[in-house]
């Protein structure tokens, strides 16, 4: 066959598939060609690697190699469709850079922080991580060593770098990336349902006739969502599309009402609808009184930085002072009830979390300063826009919010999240829909949104964050502590009972030498978190050990003194879990390059270098104190384990990982059907480890209404990913409503049974007035939270707001979509969005290249004032996928002091022509 | 060089324009039409990833077209399929 020929075949073949896969009817001529276009190549399914979406797709193979991927027509999120995104699947693997072989920063043959990178045998590069971490351990105790981890690490991963972290090393000091993205929306699910996740899932965009986004541009950070909303509001004609944003973006092109709103207005604007829920007669009585209870907590919270300006740059020790004491403004002191110019010091920055009972009347007069007059005096967020107009686009919200003979979905992501008051914000939609009745029902819901494709597979339900444990248990709880321990087969009191440091704590502890020894996997934090040129700067001058497993030289690997080659997502065995709750479990497809390996082999190697004499002797940990723990102090657990067959020179390797049940799951396995293992293969033993360790996993989800299916299940040819819990081989669509969720008893109707944070004092608006806990069993609360204003203001200096986020060719940092060299094409640098006058009032016009400078740094950047994003006046948008536009180094750090997440969404910046 | 299934939604009442518009663009061509639903499937080809995503984003931009969503992607360096240009 001529390469013409074949090209034309090959064409046919991809026309006919792709018209198959999306249900067109095409000849049998045609699907035979396909079949014939495809010969001698292997399909198997798999999961998009980029977004919290969690799109099916299916992987060919040929000769070791990945040579196509398509949309999967059998999965029920996408429906056989991808979004551009989908190309890099395949291609991700192949890059020109691809790390292959450990680097390590050399000098004269030896380890040297000032050396350049040379590359060094497994071995070598072990040897000196054993010695880094021992040298640690030595220096600081468990605390001197952290992890950061990944929403895209795989479920077996997570669960590695947790039982690694938290049981051998008896460190709290792990703590995900997806602190940067989800962490206010899990303390929200805390707080509000006493359990994490949504009780709603995508089936509910075709149920819905109204879809409410809020700080979410679905259509360019979940596109396959999008069109599934697009086709809803075309098909479905009195559908509505609310859009309520900060900036004019492509969610607006068919939204039905656009609300610009000034940087945190949402806590006012949801306080404003709660007002007229109530005012309106709309508060669902029955379920509210059967369902609910109301609650408030302290104001006086801080703003997630350090409390002490000893490390701030001189230019950030202004706003760094509002930790400790902040003067409410106008709008503040109406929204909190108290007198503008009052000095408020944050007395509960270390116990923002709390929270107590209060009476229905006082959440109504809570709400009551909320009226539409003053709230649409603040909230109003393109200067330009008549106040009347957007006065009548508020009352428009609620009308559709209230309005009886409509199902509505509330849809969110990082505009909530990544927001001072980030869990407030999270709480208040709630609040909306509970009052409502209008949560956990086909149709209607707060929906949490996630970027990350196992941002709840891995990091939320795994558990690798600082405080927690999985299935949703908690590091400073003595029962979940001990209930873990067992399905360890830990001796008591081995886990820390301290809650660990967070990302940014962890950094901040790289800054002053609290942190020796740190590793990180498949994320590059030192381009993704904010007010980076802090973190660069002790990186590389603190006396630190950095091992970064990656794939590609990132920012991250660059300022790392030991890189690891790791295998990517089809080189291994693995599993995500996306923002519905769905588990999807792939096989291994290809080999990994080189010398990669998987990011489990490395933890193993390396859990074979340390005896339990090691770490589970005494030791000094700050702060600890707990039953059954010296204070300050973890205790000798050596004895006790001798009483559960360790010796002192039980490796934890055999210890926590290839106990007697894991090497009893056999490699080879049936499930395999011929696919490779280069975990197993590089580890040279016998047990199939992704399988053992998601089975010793699961043990902890099962009846504990975070159930799993077993290992086997999920690659059935029938299984697209199942939504757990998942009981007698059933999924469920909608949590704690009676009829779908095999947990809510008959006659119950609604059952909120989440168990954490279900025993509260009683209070009034301002503090706890009676101790005494009361239960709530069963309950969700509905949380009245006040306005906050941005802890850092625009001024005559830097008079302008600056926002970051994604664009929809690039993902994050870019590590994966800015590989292919040619790509740089599509958006050759981040530009930074901005309106047309404030440019021409600069001197500036489209396509110039202007500094853009905060309190914390400057980078140069080019002028973009038309395309996707229209800017109102007054704020600039900047995405952060380019190293070379570093826009994090501008961004404050201050965060969320519930949940820790930074606030990437307000910092103050002035713009001038380079 | 890369092979991308597509399928292409028109706009109601311009599906025959669409049908007519796509195969001016760069390296596609209409293989499957579906009036009764308004879908069309294309394959375009280009020389990289690059190209094929900036002719994604051309056919999205097409006045009348509704949405245009990547369904398969072939990229393997196949020498059979380099060769004779177009």
């Amino acid at each position: 066959m001529t390469s013409l020929t074949r090209r034309a075949f090959m064409k046919s073949g991809i026309a006919a598939a792709t018209a198959a896969t999306v249900g067109i009817t095409v000849s049998q001529e045609a699907l035979a060609q396909a079949k014939a276009a495809e010969a001698g190549w292997s399909w198997d399914k798999g999961v998009c690697r980029f977004c919290g979406t969690g799109c099916g797709i299916q992987i060919a193979t040929k000769g070791g190699q990945i040579v196509a991927v398509k949309g999967d027509p059998d999965a029920p999120v996408n429906r056989g469709l991808n979004c551009i995104k989908g190309y890099f699947n395949g291609r991700i693997l192949y890059g020109q850079d691809r790390l292959t072989r450990p680097l390590m920063r050399m000098k004269d043959g030896a380890f040297d922080k000032r050396g350049d990178f040379v590359p060094v045998s497994w071995d070598r590069a072990m040897d000196e991580m054993e010695r880094q971490a021992k040298r640690a351990l030595a220096q600081k105790g468990p605390t001197g060593i952290a992890m950061i981890p990944s929403g895209q690490s795989l479920i077996q991963e997570g669960y590695t770098a947790s039982k690694l972290m938290k049981a051998g090393f008896r460190s709290n000091n792990i703590d995900p990336n997806a602190r940067l993205c989800m962490a206010s929306a899990v303390a929200a699910f805390y707080q509000t349902f006493g359990v994490d996740e949504p009780a709603n899932n995508y089936d509910d965009i075709e149920l819905a006739d109204a879809m409410i986004l809020w700080g979410a541009n679905m259509a360019e950070a979940h596109p396959v969502l999008w069109s599934r909303i697009t086709d809803r509001r075309l098909t479905a004609r009195t559908t509505k599309i609310v859009n309520i944003t900060t900036f004019a973006n492509l969610s607006s092109d068919i939204a039905d009402l656009e609300i610009v709103m000034k940087p945190n207005a949402d806590l006012a604007i949801q306080n404003y609808v709660a007002r007229e829920i109530i005012a309106r007669n709309a508060v669902n009585r029955e379920f509210v009184d059967r369902h609910c209870v109301f609650a408030t907590g302290p104001a006086d919270i801080g703003y997630g930085m350090r409390p002490t300006d000893k490390f701030a740059f001189p230019a950030e020790k202004d706003v760094q002072g509002q930790e400790l004491v902040h003067v409410l403004d106008k709008h503040e002191a109406v929204g909190q009830r108290k007198e503008p110019g009052t000095r408020v010091e944050q007395k509960n920055r270390t116990s923002a979390g709390k929270h107590w009972l209060i009476s229905f009347d006082d959440f109504k007069k809570a709400v009551e300063p909320y009226t539409l007059d003053f709230v649409a005096e603040l909230a109003k967020g393109d200067p330009d826009e008549p106040l009347d107009k957007f006065k009548a686009k508020l009352v428009e919200l609620v009308d559709i919010y209230v309005d009886p003979k409509r199902n509505v979905m509330s849809f969110w992501t990082m505009g909530f999240n990544q927001h001072i008051r980030g869990v407030w914000v999270n709480e208040q939609c709630y609040a909306t829909h509970l009052l409502l009745g209008k949560h956990a029902r086909p149709g209607n819901g707060a929906f949490s949104l996630t970027g990350q494709p196992s941002a709840c597979g891995t990091a939320r339900e795994v558990g690798t964050f600082s405080h927690r444990l999985p299935a949703d248990m908690l590091v400073d709880n003595a029962a979940h502590r001990k209930t873990t321990e067992e399905m360890w087969k830990l001796p008591p009191n081995t886990l820390n009972p301290k809650i660990g440091s967070d990302i940014m704590a962890i950094l901040r502890d790289l800054e002053d030498g609290g942190v020796k020894f740190l590793w990180i996997q498949t994320t590059n934090p030192f381009q993704s978190t904010p007010n980076a040129n802090h973190w660069l700067k002790a990186a590389r001058e603190m006396d630190s050990f950095i091992v970064v497993a990656e794939a590609y030289p990132t920012v991250t690997a660059k300022v790392a003194d030991l890189i690891l080659p790791a295998a990517m997502i089809f080189e291994k065995w693995g599993g995500y879990g996306n923002a519905e709750r769905r588990t999807q479990l792939w096989r291994q497809q290809v080999d990994p390059p080189g010398e990669a390996r998987s990011d489990v082999w490395m933890m193993l190697e390396f859990a074979k270098r340390f005896r339990l004499k090691d770490v589970w002797g005494e030791k000094a940990v700050a702060g600890v104190k707990a039953d059954g723990y010296p204070d300050g102090k973890l205790p000798d657990v050596l004895a006790e384990a001798q009483k559960l067959g360790y010796t002192p020179e039980t490796t934890l390797y055999e210890a926590l990982f290839a106990t007697a049940d894991n090497r009893k799951v056999a490699w080879p396995d049936p499930v395999a059907k011929g696919h490779g293992n280069s975990t197993v293969k590089a580890l040279k033993e016998g047990w199939f480890v992704e399988k053992a360790l998601f089975e010793e996993y699961r043990r902890f989800t099962v009846a504990k209404q975070h159930d799993l299916a077993a290992f086997d299940v999920y690659y059935r040819d029938d299984v697209r990913g199942l939504r757990w819990p998942v009981v007698d081989g059933k999924e469920t669509k909608w949590r704690f409503v009676e009829g779908h969720d095999p947990f809510v008893k008959k006659g119950e109707g609604f059952n909120f049974y989440g168990p954490l944070l279900k025993a509260l004092p009683t209070g009034n608006l301002d503090d706890v007035t009676d101790p005494k806990p009361t239960s709530l069993a069963g309950k969700a609360k509905i949380f009245f939270r006040p306005y906050a204003a941005p802890v850092e203001q625009t001024d005559a200096n830097f008079d302008l707001w600056l926002c970051t986020g994604r664009i929809l060719e690039h993902w994050h940092t870019g590590s994966m979509t800015r590989r292919v060299p040619e790509l740089h094409r599509t958006a050759p640098t981040a530009v930074m969005y901005m309106h047309a006058d404030d440019a021409a009032k600069r001197g500036l016009k489209r396509n110039d290249v202007a500094w853009i400078e905060s309190r914390r740094g400057k980078v140069k950047v080019v002028v973009e004032t038309k395309g996707r994003n229209r800017m109102p006046k007054g704020s600039v948008f900047v995405a952060f996928f380019d190293e070379a536009v570093f826009i994090n180094k501008l961004v404050i750090d201050a965060s969320d002091p519930i949940s820790r997440e930074p606030d990437y969404k307000k910092s103050a910046v002035k713009v001038y022509k380079a | 060089m890369n092979l991308s299934g597509i399928l292409v939604t028109a706009a109601s009442g311009r599906f025959d324009e669409i049908v007519a518009g796509l195969p001016v663009l760069p390296g596609v061509e209409v293989h499957h039409t579906d009036a009764a639903t308004s879908r069309v499937v294309v394959v375009q080809e280009a020389p990289t990833i690059e190209d094929e995503v900036d002719g994604l984003r051309r056919i999205q931009a097409l006045p009348g077209v509704v949405a245009a969503e990547m369904v398969y992607h072939y990229f393997a360096d196949d020498p059979s399929l380099a060769g004779t240009p177009l």
